[in-house]
């Protein structure tokens, strides 16, 4: 990050404006701010809210059967740093990023990108929540074949999303495709191979690839280590870790491996039956877990 | 010129003496407990009644026995932890304003970490397939220094704390303690933070090594404010401008070095 520098010593102003900065911008400076973001299953009545959630020890409403997948999802995540996501399976953590990626609806709530304005982005047209998928968001699904088109070439895949993106040079789409491929280390041999081919690692870093074609603003992960080996993992993990160092992506990371999130988390949030139980720093989440469910999750690693 | 006028009047109106608005950090009446909810919310004394100030570049020492409290004091003002109540109040530049660290919201904790305040754990957890040369340049990478010119200021840390050559560009995680430990001071000391919490630096070295130690922490000594964790009452009585001591989780006196006992542990 680069601060003009007026007179006065260096270090010491540039330190004090960096505090200003974070300390006053922090309810401006997001990339991406989401506001009470929930999302029902089924045909919700107004006791679902109330009758759900940590508390009640479910996300099924007993009257009228209704599952609230996530109820009252509010953060910010600002410009180059990795937002952490965990709790069990069901507490609701694929929900939120889908509804930002626009696979679903939430069913209420608001959610603002910087780069795109003061609009709510679910409210918005569908043509335009396209443009603002090919423009300004990626994703990286748990299952690859969510993310990829397994039976067109991992070259062809990157492409799609550049020609979304209104790329329209062949040459240079295929060069932007090549430098992606080589950024996440698949061999440009094989840019001309259906991922349907590859190993489950590598479809994941042809996804990430993909995901990061358009330069995204905000990048959601969702799962993306989940199945894979150990070895495997660890090179995906530090492909984020340089993705972060290397551009200004938000990123939303959904995990339940509190591994992951130790690695390249610096907030978390932690998730319970829908609703947000802890948010933190993620070394105090880990060190000093407020929540019974938190203590639980950190009391379970192995 | 504006700003005095102001300053002036803030402290008129909150009648602040002139020691205070020298501090570098207010601790006031900290608690901290901990519940665990797993065994039916039991509740285990971490320390109370805390409060002490330490001033812009002073040498803080704090010494107790085990479970005193003392590391959950150190890991309350980085916000590791968070305590129940009281306050914590850092002031980054002489005469500004001070920030409540129990309360600061989480994106100014970690701007304060990246630029202010560094913190050398008991235990380090080794950032894993990172080499130790990268661990320590990371700081400076962090604050745009060019990569090879950071890696070259990292390596006269590495040989100054007696880090094998062969070591550089292998992963801390399969080094010894007391190699981690030294890692781990190189990264916060490369960092120059203006507070520095050490919790028990030189637990796990050898007497040359803590040396080093020693020497490094009186070069930084009155630029950087520290406040840090021992058990070796000779270093405390090196480093140290005072002394805290800290028994079944209370401070039970500030003393200056000369009070203490030259040599030997406590516990």
């Amino acid at each position: 990050m680069n601060c003009s520098v007026g007179e006065g010593t260096g270090k010491e102003k540039r330190q004090e404006m960096e505090i200003k900065k974070e300390m006053g911008e922090h309810d401006t400076g997001w990339a991406l701010k989401v506001s009470d973001l929930t999302r029902i299953y089924g045909s919700s009545c107004p006791d679902c809210i109330e009758k759900t959630g940590p508390g009640k020890g479910t996300n099924i409403c007993p009257v009228c059967g209704s599952v609230v997948a996530c109820a009252g999802i509010s953060f910010e995540v600002m410009p180059g740093e990795i937002l952490g996501i965990v709790g069990e399976s069901g507490s609701g953590k694929s929900t939120i990023v889908r509804c930002l990626y626009f696979d679903m609806e939430p069913t209420c709530g608001e959610a603002y990108l910087r780069c795109y304005g003061d609009e709510n982005i679910f409210q918005v047209s569908s043509q335009e929540k396209q443009t603002i998928r090919n423009l300004h968001t990626g994703m990286v699904y748990q299952n690859p074949q969510l993310g990829l088109k397994f039976d067109i070439t991992s070259g062809g895949n990157i492409a799609e999303k550049l020609l979304a993106a209104n790329w329209r040079n062949v040459g240079r789409i295929r060069e932007r495709a090549g430098e992606l491929l080589e950024r996440t280390e698949i061999p440009l041999a094989r840019m001309d191979d259906m991922p349907r081919n590859f190993s489950g690692g590598m479809q994941q870093r042809v996804q990430i690839a993909k995901a990061l074609a358009n330069d995204p603003d905000v990048l959601l992960l969702d799962e993306l280590t989940t199945g894979l080996d150990v070895s495997v993992q660890a090179r995906i993990l530090d492909l984020i870790k340089d993705i972060r160092r290397n551009t200004e992506a938000a990123m939303v990371l959904i995990t339940h491996d509190l591994g992951v999130i130790r690695l390249l988390a610096e907030r978390t949030i932690v998730l319970k039956n829908g609703r947000i139980v802890e948010a933190g720093l993620t070394d105090q989440i880990l060190e000093d877990p407020q929540h019974e469910y938190t203590q639980l999750l950190v009391n379970s690693v192995l | 010129m504006n700003n005095n006028l102001e300053n002036n009047r803030l402290e008129d109106d909150q009648s602040m003496d002139e020691q205070s608005w020298n501090d570098h950090l207010d601790i006031y009446n900290l608690k901290k407990t901990f519940t665990v909810h797993v065994s039916g919310k039991k509740q285990i004394m971490g320390f109370e009644d805390i409060s002490f100030s330490v001033k812009r570049g002073e040498f803080l020492a704090i010494i107790g026995g085990s479970g005193s409290g003392k590391s959950s004091l150190l890991k309350c003002i980085y916000r590791t932890y968070i305590p129940d109540s009281g306050s914590i109040l850092y002031r980054p530049r002489p005469e500004g304003t001070s920030i409540d660290l129990t309360a600061a919201p989480d994106h100014t904790i970690l701007a304060l970490r990246r630029s202010e305040i560094g913190y050398v754990s008991q235990l380090l957890y080794a950032i894993p397939r990172v080499t130790a040369l990268d661990v320590i340049a990371e700081p400076l990478l962090a604050r745009g220094m060019d990569a090879g010119d950071a890696r070259d200021v990292a390596s006269t840390y590495l040989a100054r704390l007696r880090i094998s050559e062969d070591l550089w560009d292998a992963y801390p995680s399969t080094f010894s303690g007391g190699e981690r430990q030294r890692v781990n001071i190189a990264r916060a000391l490369i960092a120059s933070a203006n507070l520095l919490l050490l919790d028990e630096p030189t637990s796990a070295l050898d007497p040359e090594s803590t040396a080093v130690v020693v020497k490094m922490l009186r070069e930084v000594k009155g630029k950087t404010t520290m406040i840090g964790i021992f058990h070796d009452l000779s270093v405390v009585r090196e480093v140290a401008d005072r002394v805290i001591v800290m028994k079944n989780n209370r401070m039970v006196g500030i003393k200056t070095p000369e009070d203490i006992p030259g040599s030997g542990t406590v516990d």
